[in-house]
């Protein structure tokens, strides 16, 4: 573990020492934002692997790890450089979904249909009446809730702002 | 949002074509592919369909570092060294004297056609002359590997010919990302003093020998993985590294593939991962070759139409190039149980670093006939992939069954096919 901070230290000083190599420019991606997206991938990597060690899930640690290395704590990688990795974001979402409808089988798919529809229906309700309830109770003490109705409340989550896109 | 949707429509078309079509073809007609995703791609992009446009070609750049670098470091893993002092001395001698004969030969050609002909002062012709030679010299093995495979055949000259197309990958990579270095086009901040020719190359180096370095400190002494989620958890480290050391190239516009070439020799040689590092690397070579193909396709355009005559000029000058340093190599160097006058029509397929170093270029020399350096590249590997099957079975059948090797080529791992 020390080995490895180490060495995403050492990589963030070779950031700092390649920064005057290249006149400031602008693109789609910036160049230094690619770079800073690797040594945001090592990082998470090394705090998966600290959060696997100690019983917690991988995904717990590469959130840990955008926490330090963003703009909130330590600034390493600011917030023009998320903005331009936000491709990388959409790509990986897709990526996700294109692999998931992948694994997908048909065949499976007809065999289970009553357990799997089953399933989602008991838990969508559940989960919808549950954040209802929650919602409506907290209501008085959350000031982003306020004012809204109970309708409203379950059937869009939106109604209160505009949705982002 | 388009952008990601013509990434992942590239990444999807070249993942299922490279499964569903290219074994296939290759497997049953000795057929390396290569032409027809060019095509698509061209179809794909801005002058045609337009599904992929100009600016999503444009937004795919820093993606295209990361293909170029994924396949440098692949090249760079091939190179450890217990494996390669194990090599005959025979068959080093027949890769360099083949690699260093043709990269001469085309870049002298190249150059005299940039100089006398198309006008361009010393250092300009170089740097294109450099990067077409650098074309010219890379090939592939993977025709004659596919007939090798069908016949069954094991003859000795089979491990030199993979052996030979690694060598004259370096060789141009290496010419290649020197030049770039040397010649380094871009500015710095007011702040520092423009570094000199060399210590751009020095910088070019050191960028990839510490990526490989401090890669190797960060595995540490960690077990052959064999599960899946090793292989994940590798495979995210993997990616990490080759993005850093890309992206430091691509930042301080130098070449990406001379970059993690290093960064891959390095770790053949260290550390007890390079088999698994390898292993990944060689799994993911398909698509993000054919990705680069479709890519390429879509970003090229004709460019200056004064200057087009250099494309065909230049697939004549690699035939050439390749034929004299075959013979060269084949004839004059090899030992007699390896001789063969016809070494160079085992080499004529393209193979996919070419395209890799056409795109190179188009990223860090924006200025100086991208487009053209690309024109010429696309013209060789449509040309050259078309014809290299046929050649490919002249060889074969050329050095019938003859005399099995004792022990096949020490640097490939276990199911490599040398491409």
């Amino acid at each position: 573990m020390i080995r490895r901070l180490v060495v995403l230290a050492l990589l963030v000083g070779g950031a700092v020492l390649l920064e005057p190599l290249r006149a400031p420019s602008a693109g789609v991606i910036a160049p230094k934002s690619l770079f800073l997206f690797g040594i945001l991938l090592l990082t998470a990597d090394t705090f998966g692997a600290v959060a696997h060690d100690i019983g917690l899930p991988r995904l717990l640690g590469y959130l840990v790890a955008g926490l330090a290395l963003g703009p909130t704590l330590s600034g390493i990688v600011p917030a023009g450089v998320l903005e331009d990795l936000s491709m990388m974001k959409r790509l990986a979402v897709g990526l996700i979904g294109l692999l998931a409808g992948a694994e997908l089988k048909v065949s499976d798919l007809r065999i289970r249909y009553r357990v799997i529809l089953a399933v989602l229906s008991l838990q969508g309700a559940a989960v919808l009446a549950a954040v209802w309830g929650v919602a409506l109770i907290s209501r008085d003490w959350a000031p982003f809730l306020q004012g809204l109705a109970g309708a409203p409340l379950v059937l869009s989550p939106c109604s209160s702002r505009p949705c982002s896109p | 949002m388009q952008t990601t949707l013509a990434a992942l429509a590239v990444l999807a078309i070249g993942y299922i074509l490279a499964y569903v079509l290219f074994d296939r073809l290759r497997d049953r007609y000795g057929y390396v592919g290569g032409a027809e995703y060019l095509l698509i791609g061209f179809i794909l992009g801005p002058r045609v369909t337009g599904l992929l446009g100009t600016t999503q070609v444009q937004d795919l750049t820093p993606i295209v570092s990361l293909a170029l670098g994924w396949l440098g470091m692949l090249l760079g893993t091939y190179f450890r060294l217990p494996g390669l002092a194990l090599l005959p001395a025979s068959h080093l001698q027949i890769a360099f004297a083949e690699a260093v004969t043709t990269f001469g030969t085309a870049f002298a050609a190249m150059l005299a056609i940039f100089r006398y002909v198309a006008g361009y002062g010393w250092p300009d012709a170089a740097v294109q002359a450099v990067a077409l030679a650098a074309v010219a010299t890379l090939c592939s093995p993977a025709a004659v590997d596919a007939f090798a495979d069908r016949a069954r055949m094991h003859h000795r000259i089979l491990p030199v010919l993979q052996f030979t197309a690694r060598i004259d990958a370096v060789v141009a990579v290496v010419a290649f990302g020197l030049v770039l270095a040397v010649y380094h086009q871009g500015g710095v901040s007011p702040a520092v003093r423009t570094p000199t020719a060399t210590e751009w190359a020095v910088i070019n180096l050191a960028v990839g020998v510490a990526s490989g370095v401090l890669f190797h400190l960060f595995l540490g002494p960690v077990p052959r993985l064999d599960d899946d989620a090793g292989d994940s958890r590798l495979f995210v480290a993997l990616a990490g590294v080759i993005v850093v050391a890309s992206g430091a190239s691509y930042y301080l516009n130098l070449s990406p593939i001379y970059t993690t070439l290093v960064l891959g020799f390095i770790l053949a040689n260290s550390g007890r991962a390079h088999r698994d590092v390898a292993r990944l690397l060689l799994a993911t070579e398909r698509p993000v070759y054919l990705a680069l193909l479709l890519f390429a396709g879509a970003a090229w355009s004709a460019g200056s139409m004064d200057l087009l005559f250099i494309a065909p000029a230049f697939v004549l000058v690699r035939f050439i190039a390749r034929c004299f340093g075959g013979w060269t190599a084949g004839l004059h160097i090899a030992p007699p149980g390896l001789s063969t006058p016809d070494l160079a029509r085992g080499l004529l397929s393209q193979g996919g670093l070419a395209v890799a170093i056409a795109l190179n270029y188009s990223q860090v020399r924006p200025d100086l006939n991208p487009r053209l350096i690309l024109t010429a590249t696309l013209l060789s590997v449509l040309l050259f992939e078309m014809v290299a099957s046929g050649e490919a079975a002249a060889f074969i059948a050329g050095i019938g069954e003859g005399p099995a090797s004792r022990s096949s080529d020490p640097t490939l791992e276990p199911g490599e096919s040398g491409r």
